[in-house]
């Protein structure tokens, strides 16, 4: 017993160095290899623009509230559509989760940094600098208009002769570039840089689907970035790779965009699986259940998202057999999705659950989730897809992936990680009220979508003629949009205040079981004082129960 | 794992299951002018199969996502942490029950996939079908080409009941989609590439089809509408279409109507109408392609791709200024006075 090695958990005294001007920590910020500052700039990149694809949002929820809607004319509309969604999938949805990845990745296996620092600060400015230049587009009245997916041929210059898509291709190759470098660090630093005893089997899930994700995105993203080159060749070197004019096709755009874009939803969801199985169990006071099962579900998930990406095309007219394919992949994709919501529900049961914000938003994602799910299993029946592909059914289904998913997932990971990053505590009485306006306001906004499509409503349309009974549903979501409008407002009020007075976190605020916890709240720069040793999947249980550590049980 | 079956987990089940449930039957009835446009209110049997296999689909995904959220909310009521509680046993998993619930969403997952793909192959196409129409995705207007039978008709598609009609989609300009949802599911009109489509009507109606990739400026004024009626009155219809450009003379016009309709017809005859359309039998309206054929404009139910209802008032709004109807369209606005505006539309709305 006494021989058992502890993780490093000498709490570092905070620096008494005197205080810095205002010039130095500005310059401090803009030259970190810091991990924890570089994450924290990635969460606020990412929340910034979170805010800003809402108000896009907004606009087009204001837009189609009510039939005839006169806000917006047709060009400025599908700009908005357009970036709505640019926005929030590569400059909201990815920035956080980079920005929890780059924050918790190295603390969580008992590392002091990621392996590569300044390729790192590169990857946090490459975001920057992409957000910037494609959103700088609006200033010259040009911004991308032709759907985040840009099928050819309405991206070829004879029908968008604008500068508009040259902002969307050449700002998502930066973005691609921001990615892949951090993706590629991350993958480095799990592989070379854990701490003694943290083997593949005890490293923490968030790690684990963190790093199927960065695998994801180093073999996706140049599937994306070809395509964006060939379309700028194709813009202004006469080449004529999507022009079927000219011996192209159009059909290979879609071919290589879904390429990326389909291991793209499980880039967007998978880190999300893994925070919600950090905060279930601590907050449960219970080990995850299947916890191999989670993990290499999550691989297998990787490996079959590369075998799925012409589901999105089923209205193609491909051949039948290839069809058939892509139905049974995109079939078996749902097995080990599915079998995740069982581990997390069993999680919870038998547990003494606390319920802390954070616990219920990862509660809620657990139930709005599958909504999701279950209608992506319903787009892989090939002659329902015909019906329902590109209406607002489809609308309603990556909504309930990506913000009854992720962004649930996301916002339990801030109130579960905000503590240790700012060494304060969210306010749970806002938190509470941030909840129940995310949660009824996303189930008011998108659920009635599911309806619009299956009344025929198709999507990027902006507007809708009174006559066609589309009236009722839409009205419905954009007061639902108000909802999570007044949702996050609360949520920014909170994570205002909070930093300024919230009540003091110390190290360990929730009795948690992973490294993070192990440390001062927030960490010094080097993170451990002495690098930790760990024996299990929880450091910290082992650390705090000496009599009952994991390992001794055979357990991990 | 026991569910102790609570009545508040029983009420939850209840309206879990009811609500959804509800709203989706009072969500699939909606019926506007239009007729309901539901992909759940079926006129032939592709969209008839596809709307059952939508029922099972949606029994089994309201069964599964009840199940979620009663397991959720009683774990939430049941095991909340109240003071002083131990911490519970710590459990790290269960291989016989991990593995029941891999089977049985597989099990379930395999009986879906079957229905998929033996709907995909009783859906398809049956030989022999002999009525075929070209239809093809302009900016932003469908024209309908009925193959062999010279009648070309803009925004409108008159079919016979109960026959399978065959589609050739094309496309000289961007990405576009066929849909009818009351008679089938959509195809992409894909340049370069000929997509094909079929369906059939069982019953007459009137449904409206909508164009449903995005394709521009108008892609929500791309609309069009499917007319099936009985083999004889499609025959009429088509022998009509066949006629050159006639002007019929409404029983009732008076004095004023019938000079207007005189004056319309020489009118139209110096207008730049000349260069985009095509109209049968009026000198030199034999080249335009840009838009729609009007030869028998009167006879159509919408003006503008679906835009509005085919008036002599929206008529007259539409060459006005076509551009406030549909911002973007390739109809430029001509500048023409009201009397023009005037005679043009007597004289159009009498092509029937």
């Amino acid at each position: 017993m006494a021989t058992v090695t502890t993780p490093g958990i000498t709490l570092v005294p905070r620096q008494t160095a005197p205080r810095p001007n205002a010039g130095h920590v500005i310059i401090d910020w803009l030259t970190t290899g810091d991990h924890k500052k570089i994450g924290i700039m990635y969460l606020f990149v990412g929340i910034f623009f979170f805010v800003l694809g809402g108000i896009e949002a907004m606009l087009i929820r204001v837009q189609l509230a009510l039939p005839n809607g006169k806000v917006l004319g047709p060009e400025v509309y599908n700009a908005v559509y357009t970036m709505h969604a640019t926005t929030m999938i590569f400059l909201a949805i990815i920035p956080m989760l980079a920005g929890f990845a780059n924050y918790f990745v190295p603390i969580m296996i008992g590392a002091r940094d990621m392996a590569f620092p300044r390729l790192n600060a590169m990857g946090i400015w490459m975001l920057v600098c992409g957000g910037l230049f494609i959103n700088s587009s609006w200033l010259f009245g040009e911004a991308p208009n032709a759907g985040w997916f840009a099928y050819a041929p309405q991206t070829l210059p004879e029908y968008s002769p604008g500068r508009n898509m040259d902002f969307w291709a050449i700002g998502l190759t930066l973005l691609g570039i921001s990615s892949l470098v951090g993706s590629i660090n991350i993958i480095v630093t799990v592989l070379k840089m854990r701490c003694p005893g943290m083997r593949f089997n005890n490293l923490p899930l968030f790690v684990w689907t963190t790093l199927v994700q960065s695998f994801l995105l180093v073999f996706a993203l140049p599937s994306l970035t070809a395509a964006a080159v060939f379309l700028l060749l194709d813009r202004h070197l006469g080449t004529s790779f999507f022009n079927a004019g000219a011996g192209g096709d159009p059909l290979l755009w879609q071919h290589l965009f879904w390429t990326f874009g389909h291991p793209e939803v499980y880039i967007l969801i998978l880190p999300v699986f893994g925070m919600i199985s950090e905060v279930l169990p601590v907050f449960s006071r219970k080990p995850i259940f299947g916890y191999i099962f989670i993990a290499w579900s999550s691989v297998a998930i990787g490996f079959l998202s590369f075998l799925v990406w012409a589901h999105h095309m089923f209205d193609t007219g491909l051949p039948l057999v290839a069809e058939a394919f892509f139905a049974s992949s995109t079939t078996l994709i749902a097995i080990p999705t599915a079998v995740k919501i069982f581990n997390w529900i069993a999680t919870m049961w038998g547990g003494r659950i606390v319920t802390t914000t954070s616990l219920l938003f990862a509660a809620a994602f657990v139930m709005m989730f599958p909504i999701g799910g279950l209608s992506g299993v319903s787009l892989a029946v090939v002659p329902f897809d015909w019906q329902v592909t590109d209406t607002y059914y489809v609308v309603a289904h990556i909504h309930y992936v990506f913000f009854g998913g992720s962004i649930l997932g996301i916002f339990a990971g801030i109130y579960y990680w905000f503590p240790k990053m700012t060494g304060r505590m969210l306010s749970e009485k806002m938190g509470v009220w941030h909840f129940w306006l995310v949660f009824v306001g996303l189930n008011l906004t998108f659920f009635p979508m599911h309806l619009l499509g299956l009344l025929g409503m198709p999507r990027r349309q902006y507007y809708f003629q009174a006559d066609k009974g589309w009236d009722l549903y839409n009205f419905v979501a954009s007061v639902g949009a108000f909802v999570i409008a007044l949702g996050v407002a609360t949520f920014l009020v909170n994570a205002i205040v909070s930093l300024i007075k919230g009540e003091r976190a110390g190290a360990d605020p929730w009795d948690a079981f992973t490294l993070e916890w192990a440390t001062s709240s927030p960490p010094a720069e080097y993170n451990f004082a002495r690098t930790p040793v760990v024996r299990s999947r929880r450091p910290l249980w082992d650390q705090k129960h000496p009599d009952d550590q994991d390992w001794m049980h055979g357990g991990h | 794992m026991h569910i102790r079956i609570t009545k508040r987990v029983i009420v939850f089940l209840i309206a879990a299951l009811v609500i959804p449930l509800a709203l989706t039957a009072c969500g699939v009835t909606n019926n506007g002018p239009w007729g309901s446009n539901s992909i759940l209110d079926p006129y032939g049997p592709v969209a008839q199969t596809t709307s059952n296999l939508w029922w099972i689909i949606f029994a089994i995904a309201t069964v599964i996502e009840a199940l979620v959220l009663v397991l959720v909310v009683s774990a939430l009521v049941r095991f909340k942490r109240r003071a002083n509680d131990a911490d519970p046993i710590q459990i790290t998993g269960n291989t016989r029950l991990e593995i029941t619930w891999t089977v049985a969403p597989a099990a379930i997952l395999a009986v879906l996939l079957v229905l998929t793909l033996n709907t995909m192959i009783t859906t398809s196409e049956p030989a022999g079908t002999t009525m075929k129409v070209t239809a093809a995705g302009h900016l932003w207007w469908w024209e309908f080409d009925y193959q062999g039978i010279g009648v070309v008709t803009g925004n409108e598609l008159h079919i016979p009941v109960g026959e399978n009609v065959h589609f050739d989609l094309q496309s000289d300009n961007v990405l576009h989609a066929f849909w009818v949802p009351n008679l089938s599911g959509k195809r992409q009109v894909i340049p370069g590439h000929n997509n094909t489509l079929w369906f059939r009507a069982d019953r007459p109606g009137t449904f409206r089809g909508e164009c449903s990739e995005f394709c521009g400026a108008e892609h929500a004024n791309m609309n069009f509408i499917v007319i099936a009626e009985p083999r004889a009155q499609f025959d009429t219809w088509v022998k009509g279409q066949q006629q050159n450009a006639t002007s019929m003379m409404p029983q009732d016009a008076n004095a004023n109507q019938q000079m207007l309709i005189q004056q319309g017809s020489q009118t139209i005859l110096k207008q730049a109408c000349i260069g985009c359309h095509i109209i049968n039998g009026l000198p030199g309206y034999n080249v335009g392609k840009v838009g729609p054929n009007l030869t028998h404009v009167g006879s159509r139910k919408y003006l503008a791709a679906g835009t509005l209802p085919n008036t002599p008032e929206n008529l007259a709004r539409w060459l006005r200024n076509p551009q406030e109807v549909k911002p973007g369209n390739k109809m430029p606005n001509l500048n023409l006075s009201e009397d023009t505006i005037n005679q043009l539309v007597a004289y159009l709305e009498t092509l029937k």
